[in-house]
C-alpha cells in the first residue's frame, strides 16, 4: 500500500464500489473498508428505517486509526511494515485483518445517536451467534490487547473481537455502522506481532502478550469463516419497517 | 453567532471525546447541515453539522480531548 505518499483523506474515500448479500464478500485491501463506507452512504440516503448485515473479509493488512495515520513517523512506519496499512475512519489502535478474521458490519437507523446503543446491538449480535457453538462470550475491556476499548468480545479472558462504530446523520434519523473484526482462524501471533512492531516504529511504547488474543479455531476445529457468518445470521433480527 | 458544541445525549459515561478532522477550515464559509468535523469517542466516531450558516471559527484543533457540551467552533 502506498499509504505513505497519500493524504489521509485520499485514503479513507471508497476505492471501489460493491454490493453484497449475507454471504462473505472477500476483498483486496484495502477494498473491504471502501465497501464498509460505501455501504454505509447507500444506507444513509434510504428513506425507509431498517438494518443491514454484511459479512467480509479482505486481504492481510493493518488497519490503523487517523490519529495514529496523522503521526509523524507514520510515512516511515508504513514503509517498514510488512504488512500493508489501511487507515480506516474509526478510532482505537491497530488491528490486523486477513482471510481468517471475519468483519461483521451492522447498519441500524436510530431515531437519536447512542454510542453505547451502537455497541450493544453488535455485542449482543456476535454473542448470541457464538452461543450456537456453545461459547459464552463476554464483552468488556483488555488493556493487554491491541486497540482496546469497553467493547471487546472476550473469550476465555483473550480477545476474541475488536468493535468500533460510525454514526452519521441521514435525511431520516441516525444512519449507524458497528463493525466487529472477529478472528475465526490462521492464528493470531503473526498479526499481534506485526500490529507491536507498526507501533513501535510510530513510536509508541507498546507491547501485547503473544496470547492476548484468540481465535475460534482455537475452541472450535474445523470452523471457518463461512460457518461463523452463518452462525451469526442466524442470531440476526432485522429491523423492519412493517 | 452560533457555538458548535459537542452533543450531550450521544453518550452516557463520563467519557474523553477528540474532535478527529475538520472538514472545513478556520475562516471558511459553511452552509446550515454541511458536515462539519468528524468527533471520535470510544472508537466510534460521529459527524456534527453546522447548526447556521456563516463564517466559520475553529476553536479545538484535531485531538485535544473535549467533553459532552463542549463548544468547539463558532460560527458567525
Amino acid at each position: 500500500m502506498t499509504a505513505a505518499s497519500l493524504p489521509i483523506e485520499a485514503l479513507l474515500r471508497p476505492h471501489r464500489p460493491a454490493d453484497q448479500g449475507h454471504f462473505v464478500a472477500s476483498f483486496r485491501a484495502p477494498g473491504g473498508i471502501a465497501f464498509e463506507e460505501e455501504r454505509h452512504e447507500a444506507f444513509r440516503d434510504k428513506s425507509q428505517a431498517g438494518s443491514e448485515l454484511y459479512f467480509w473479509t479482505q486481504s492481510r493488512c493493518l488497519v490503523t486509526s487517523p490519529a495514529l495515520a496523522r503521526r509523524p513517523e507514520f510515512a516511515s512506519a508504513d514503509e517498514r511494515s510488512s504488512w500493508p496499512v489501511v487507515v480506516r475512519r474509526s478510532g482505537g489502535g491497530t488491528v490486523f485483518h486477513g482471510p481468517g478474521v471475519l468483519c461483521v458490519t451492522l447498519f441500524e437507523r436510530l431515531p437519536a445517536a447512542n454510542i453505547e446503543r451502537a455497541y450493544a446491538g453488535i455485542c449482543s449480535l456476535i454473542a448470541n451467534g457464538l452461543q450456537g457453538f456453545g461459547l459464552e462470550p463476554e464483552v468488556g475491556p483488555l488493556r493487554s490487547a491491541p486497540c482496546d476499548g469497553r467493547f471487546n468480545i472476550l473469550l476465555g479472558g483473550r480477545k476474541l473481537a475488536g468493535t468500533a462504530a460510525r454514526i452519521i446523520p441521514g435525511r431520516n434519523g441516525i444512519s449507524l455502522m458497528a463493525h466487529a473484526s472477529l478472528l475465526v482462524e490462521g492464528g493470531c501471533r503473526a498479526g499481534v506481532e506485526a500490529i507491536a512492531g507498526f507501533e513501535n516504529a510510530l513510536g509508541l511504547d507498546t507491547s501485547y502478550p503473544p496470547d492476548c488474543m484468540i481465535t475460534l479455531a482455537d475452541h472450535i476445529g474445523g470452523i471457518d469463516v463461512a460457518s461463523a457468518a452463518e452462525a451469526i445470521r442466524k442470531a440476526y433480527r432485522p429491523i423492519t419497517t412493517s | 453567532m452560533t457555538n458548535v458544541t459537542i452533543p450531550t445525549d450521544l453518550w452516557a459515561e463520563d467519557i474523553e471525546s477528540v474532535v478527529s478532522l475538520w472538514f472545513f477550515e478556520d475562516g471558511d464559509g459553511v452552509s446550515e447541515g454541511d458536515t462539519l468535523c468528524e468527533v471520535m469517542a470510544e472508537k466510534a466516531t460521529f459527524e456534527i453539522a453546522a447548526p447556521a450558516s456563516g463564517t466559520l471559527t475553529v476553536l479545538v484543533q484535531p485531538e485535544v480531548p473535549v467533553n459532552k457540551g463542549d463548544v468547539i467552533a463558532r460560527i458567525d
